[in-house]
């Protein structure tokens, strides 16, 4: 057995003590764990014992009845062996030490955890193995390391994690970073100093007060959240409490001009309603607050038009915009009411039909109090708020819940309970911590309205979190005592790296490999231990910069697992599996790709009509043309389509190729017909330049300015451009004027104002040369490259 | 660099099944990379728990499950009894010779994405497997790369990275993106000279498969060589024009998959997919929810097999249709039905022997026990068809059973027991 094997090898090894394993128990503001300092190379940390010797053994030995939906899930030796639980690991440690400690009196004061599987102590199980095997060597190994904790470092008797794996340098560092939080190319001076000193804590903090950063931003969260896939997002706001939740429905809208402005209330209110949630995050993270105010602010964030839905009132009877009182929304301090994108933060009064008392602020408890949340994960009578439940957990405490139960027994056995998803061992194991959240959301209806409950909410549950139970006298604003234990929760910050994780990267964290069978067992376990640190450390990081979520942006962007670039060797087929997730590799959505098209080429992809081809979201959302394009390129609608791809496909592949050729030829022209000192792509080079040194140098240019990559003149990779550039050049100057050799530049790819600035500039229209289609042939030899797809 | 070598190189990047390009095709070989023999596989997702009940299991008011007719007015189409409901009587006896229904399997739980996971790879835990569907067009493209090989609308649709996931939302822009060099106004204008886009093109390839080659870490090559693959088979795009209906725009969304995936399939670019119709998780108003769904369900697969029909694809198709679970045998108080670990699925095409049920829920709709030896349902067998069970006999049936990957993509298979469910 490959997993004793290992474990017989590792204990063989002189065991060092080693203190601190991490902690397990979710609860109130709970220790992330220890930084170990120690550096002894021949020293097996307890946790690394346990991890890969311990929990794989009791995984097989144990899991068919110690399991919480196993005929041994109400012992006090309840184990997990799923990976809903991020951190099951240290779970399963916690619950095996426990019971490691528990010393027989009996039986010479020999633990129960050994003296059970011997059946030395009743075991309803029996004796599972022999006293000289080789499970009961391990169990007596870790019984005598909880006796007297391993103090080493964090060192193993095994090569460091990423032995021989190069980091990306100073510059690849700044340039990824400076993309994808700033969308924008670094300037020489970051550059400089990037190259001389690395790249500082300060710099990630600069580009992450610049604009585009919160762009990035709120596109991430809402892959985690999709409340922008909200169609009506009105009907999420509870017309008892909020009268005027359609107001600009009662502006005229006859006259071109009251069109207009009916059109602009509408899209302005929708935006604001819709884009709520995802702006009180950005709002957060710009003010450097503790990002536990997401769950508790007390307000909500508005743009002018949403303010008049959130706060308009009323007469009693059909609306009249002539009676509505939009005072309080006038009063706010909008710079400019009339942008939709101005958002600001507001308070909403009680009163209506929201249970709030009219002398009352609103309960307002950030996200959770959202309606605009909730109504995205609309519910049942019947499974009130489960699902929410369910987010709740996966996004706030990185648990999934239908993870937690994946080897329930036999089903037929439900009939025997009256209320089984309490009573039911199979059903409990996930309803117990589902249900108690689904009660605490209880005064939010299908729709996501505020309404005092009334419904039939199965009052076997009481509302609470984690085994805290809600005080009565909370009954009013459950959901302020949610966000006020989640933020204490452990797992929140834990969490809240995983999402961090997920906005750079597009993945989900590794989970922990529950099958002891599988090839490269050890390796992916592996894998997930060395992520998981980082996630502890990243998070140790978050709330001693007092939750400041640009740390953890900041910490996975200087990750070394992140920076992990190139291998010294080939790698085996097993380190292979190890370094799986290592590397930030991300296939830039279309939004990212539009962005970083901007900061190239001064200007996205463009159809003829000047549309914008990968429009981003919004545009897509309004149907607007081209949205088929978005759409193809990885777009998300955040209804339907909720993932994004991790690789391409062949329709990504056409976009892919599509884009190249188009973009090539948009650009080369056009940046010829600038003033040389204003050209980003052909700075200083005469457009009938044919020298070779003045090619090369312009080559160097463009594999940086595209691709990130810096090279030299005589580089392999400038000799093959080159060559690629020269051919072309040749090739046309020998046959212009031949069939497929038209003189002309070719301008039809470019729109009508470019293609005027450009005849400006050239008016003869001729590529006598045929440099131009040289360099656009060049250009799409770069667009067509990995490191301009991906990051 | 040869085609072999390349082979080599994409075997090294992770994707071992897909070959991202083969430089300077021929006419000859062009053809050769399209799917034009073999079989397609097709999963048709009832995706949030059908009630089977309402069609392939009937029950009727004589059990104890809460259902809306008579138990005495169960009719058969041949050796398939069906609940007289929805769409079944219609499709019933048009399809129950070649129609295998499987009842009574059990995927053990009952929360939507395990279940999904379970019922569509086979395997209940690992997050790593790929659905049949993934795993068989893989298998089957033995290093074609083709622009849609699994192409899904939704669903579980894992693809254990042995091949990247195609979804393709809208047709419109198809004609554009498959012609690249091209002026979108005049598309018989290319860009530029022949010789400068094969000097490119050469390039391209050439520096692709360097990078290919360098030690970049495992999760880059694999990026790299599906981003190359992808490029190289975007050009197959456009064949999917010729087979698609003049009706597409009017289409249901539901019959719209299904007329792109079998246009898809018929130009060769794709192997496998999954249709996913949703809306089955009726909690509430279960009764007229599920049948309006189960309606819509059935008649789509009766769409699928009379236009795979008239493309003279019917025969390669086989059809995989079923749910992560099925409804619980009571009504709530909302008249809606839960979650419940045991269902069915239904199975059509090459290989399937029709006109059989196999397995059985017992009045109260629990999972009866069952002979493998005798394939017949007995009451004191603890032994239960699941997923594991089907997919094992699927993967036999099609010929993947010992492809090398399934060392790392086993069924945990604790039974180790062969099930000839098709034949």
């Amino acid at each position: 057995m490959k997993s004793l094997i290992a474990a017989i090898f590792m204990i063989s090894l002189t065991g060092c003590l080693l203190e601190g394993s991490l902690e397990s128990t979710p609860g109130p503001k709970a220790d992330l764990g220890k930084n170990d300092g120690g550096s002894n190379d021949d020293c097996i940390s307890d946790e690394l014992f346990f991890n890969r010797t311990v929990n794989t053994m009791i995984t097989e030995n144990c899991s068919g009845c110690h399991a919480a939906t196993g005929v041994a899930g109400t012992s006090s030796f309840v184990l997990n062996f799923s990976g809903g639980y991020a951190d099951y690991l240290e779970r399963n440690l916690a619950t095996s030490q426990s019971l490691a400690k528990q010393k027989n009196p009996d039986f010479e004061n020999r633990s129960n955890l050994i003296l059970k599987p011997l059946d030395i102590a009743k075991h309803d199980g029996g004796k599972l193995f022999d006293a000289d095997s080789a499970e009961a060597l391990i169990l007596e190994e870790f019984v005598k390391r909880i006796d007297n904790p391993t103090e080493c470092g964090d060192t193993l008797p095994q090569k460091p994690y990423l032995d021989g794996i190069k980091p990306l340098d100073n510059y690849q560092q700044l340039r990824r970073a400076t993309l994808l939080l700033a969308g924008r190319l670094p300037t020489q001076e970051e550059i400089t100093l990037a190259e001389t000193s690395g790249v500082s804590d300060a710099r990630y903090d600069a580009l992450m007060t610049e604009d585009a950063f919160y762009g990035f931003l709120e596109r991430g969260w809402n892959d985690i959240l999709h409340t922008r896939g909200i169609e009506f997002p009105r009907s999420g706001i509870d017309p008892g409490t909020f009268p005027l939740r359609a107001w600009w429905n009662s502006l005229p809208n006859v006259t071109a001009a009251e069109k207009a402005a009916f059109a602009t209330a509408r899209y302005g209110t929708s935006r604001g309603l819709r884009q709520g949630p995802l702006k009180l995050i950005s709002h957060v993270v710009r003010g450097d607050k503790p990002f536990t105010e997401i769950l508790t602010a007390n307000y909500a964030m508005v743009n002018y038009f949403s303010a008049k839905a959130y706060l308009g009132t009323k007469p009693a009877g059909p609306l009249d915009l002539a009676t509505a009182d939009f005072s309080a929304a006038d009063a706010l301090p909008f710079v400019d009411p009339t942008d939709p994108n101005e958002f600001i933060p507001v308070t909403f009064p009680g009163g209506g039909t929201s249970g709030v008392p009219a002398d009352e602020d609103y309960y307002h408890a950030g996200l959770l109090s959202s309606s605009i949340l909730w109504h995205r994960y609309t519910s049942t009578a019947t499974n009130l708020n489960r699902a929410r439940s369910r987010v709740f957990f996966k996004v706030f405490l990185d648990t999934n819940l239908e993870e937690l139960a994946p080897r329930a027994g036999d089903a037929n056995l439900i009939v025997n309970y009256t209320n089984p998803t309490k009573d039911f061992n199979q059903c409990s194991v996930c309803h117990t911590p589902m249900d108690p959240v689904a009660a605490l959301l209880q005064n939010f209806t299908t729709a996501g309205y505020r309404r005092p409950y009334g419904g039939t909410w199965d009052p076997s549950y009481t509302p609470g979190l984690a085994g805290n139970l809600m005080p009565a006298d909370r009954l009013k604003d459950p959901e302020r005592w949610l966000g006020e234990q989640t933020i204490i929760d452990r797992r929140f910050p834990l969490a809240m790296v995983v999402n961090g994780y997920f906005l750079l990267t597009g993945r989900e964290r590794l989970e922990a490999t529950t099958d002891t069978s599988a090839l490269y067992f050890t390796e992916q376990q592996r894998a997930y231990e060395e992520q998981r640190k980082e996630i502890i450390r990243i998070a140790k990081a978050f709330v001693d910069s007092n939750y400041n979520f640009k740390t953890i942006l900041k910490e996975w962007l200087k990750s070394p697992l992140l920076t992990a670039d190139i291998s010294d060797t080939e790698l085996s087929a097993e380190r292979a599996v190890e370094l799986g997730e290592v590397g930030l590799v991300n296939l830039l959505s279309p939004e990212d790709l539009s962005t970083k098209m901007m900061a190239i080429f001064g200007k996205s992809w463009q159809a003829t009509n000047a549309k914008p081809v990968l429009s981003d979201f919004a545009a897509a959302y309004d149907g607007r043309d081209y949205a088929d394009f978005y759409y193809l390129y990885d777009g998300i609608d955040s209804r339907e389509l909720t993932t994004r791809l991790k690789n391409p496909n062949g329709v990504n592949g056409a976009v892919m190729n599509l884009l190249a050729e188009e973009m090539a030829c948009q650009n080369t022209a056009f940046d010829f017909s600038k003033p040389a000192d204003e050209r980003l792509l052909f700075p200083n080079l005469d457009r009938l330049n044919t020298d070779e040194s003045a090619i090369r140098n312009n080559l160097v240019h463009l594999f940086e300015r595209i691709l990130g990559q810096r090279l030299a003149v005589d580089d392999v990779e400038i000799d093959k451009a080159y060559a690629l550039w020269s051919s072309i050049q040749q090739d046309g100057v020998s046959n212009m004027g031949q069939e497929g050799y038209p003189e002309s530049m070719m301008l039809s790819c470019n729109t009508a104002p470019e293609r005027a600035l450009i005849l400006a500039a050239i008016p003869e229209d001729k590529d006598s040369t045929y440099t131009v289609r040289a360099w656009q042939s060049v250009l799409v030899y770069l667009l067509s490259d990995y490191s301009f797809f991906f990051e | 660099m040869d085609r072999r070598d390349f082979m080599k190189l994409a075997a090294l990047s992770g994707l071992a099944v897909v070959t991202p390009f083969a430089p300077e095709l021929n006419a000859a070989e062009e053809s050769d990379e399209l799917y034009t023999t073999g079989n397609f596989f097709i999963a048709f997702v009832a995706s949030g728990g059908w009630d089977p009940t309402n069609f392939c299991d009937p029950k009727g008011k004589a059990s104890e499950v809460d259902q809306a007719y008579e138990t005495a007015a169960i009719p058969k189409a041949g050796e398939i009894p069906y609940a007289p409901l929805n769409y079944s009587p219609t499709f019933f006896p048009k399809y129950n010779s070649e129609l295998l229904v499987i009842n009574g399997i059990d995927v053990i739980q009952n929360g939507h994405r395990a279940c999904e996971r379970y019922t569509w790879t086979g395997h209940l835990t690992s997050k790593q497997h790929p659905t049949f569907a993934a795993f068989y067009a893989a298998k089957k493209s033995e290093g074609r790369p083709l622009p849609l090989g699994y192409l899904s609308y939704g669903a579980y649709s894992n693809t254990g990275d042995l091949l990247p996931i195609s979804r393709l939302r809208g047709t419109a822009a198809l004609a554009k993106i498959s012609k690249p060099h091209a002026f979108a106004a005049d598309d018989e204008l290319p860009f530029r000279s022949d010789f400068a886009q094969n000097a490119v093109k050469q390039a391209l390839q050439e520096r692709q498969a360097s990078r290919l080659a360098a030690l970049k870490l495992p999760k880059t090559k694999t990026a790299m060589g599906s981003m190359y693959s992808a490029q190289l088979s975007a050009s197959k795009l456009k064949a999917i024009e010729a087979h698609l209906p003049e009706d597409l725009d009017s289409l249901s969304a539901l019959k719209k998959q299904i007329a792109v995936t079998l246009a898809a399939c018929k130009a060769g670019i794709c192997i496998s997919a999954n249709i996913s119709y949703g809306g089955f998780d009726t909690h509430a108003n279960h009764e007229t929810s599920q049948n309006a769904r189960l309606n819509t369900y059935l008649e789509g697969v009766d769409y699928l097999l009379e236009l795979a029909e008239t493309l003279g694809i019917r025969e390669r198709i086989l059809l995989m249709m079923s749910s992560e679970f099925s409804r619980t045998p009571r009504l709530n108080a909302g008249n809606g039905k839960d979650h419940w670990a045991v269902g069915s699925a239904m199975f059509m095409g090459p290989g399937i022997r029709g006109n059989r049920v196999i397995g059985a829920t017992d009045s109260g709709q629990k999972a009866q026990g069952f002979d493998p030896t005798t394939m017949s349902a007995i009451e004191d067998k603890t032994f239960r068809i699941r997923p594991q069970h089907i997919h094992k006999n699927l993967r036999k049936l099609t010929g993947i059973f010992d492809a090398p990957e399934t060392v790392k993509f086993n069924l945990e298979d604790e039974d180790d027991i062969d099930i000839d469910f098709f034949s």
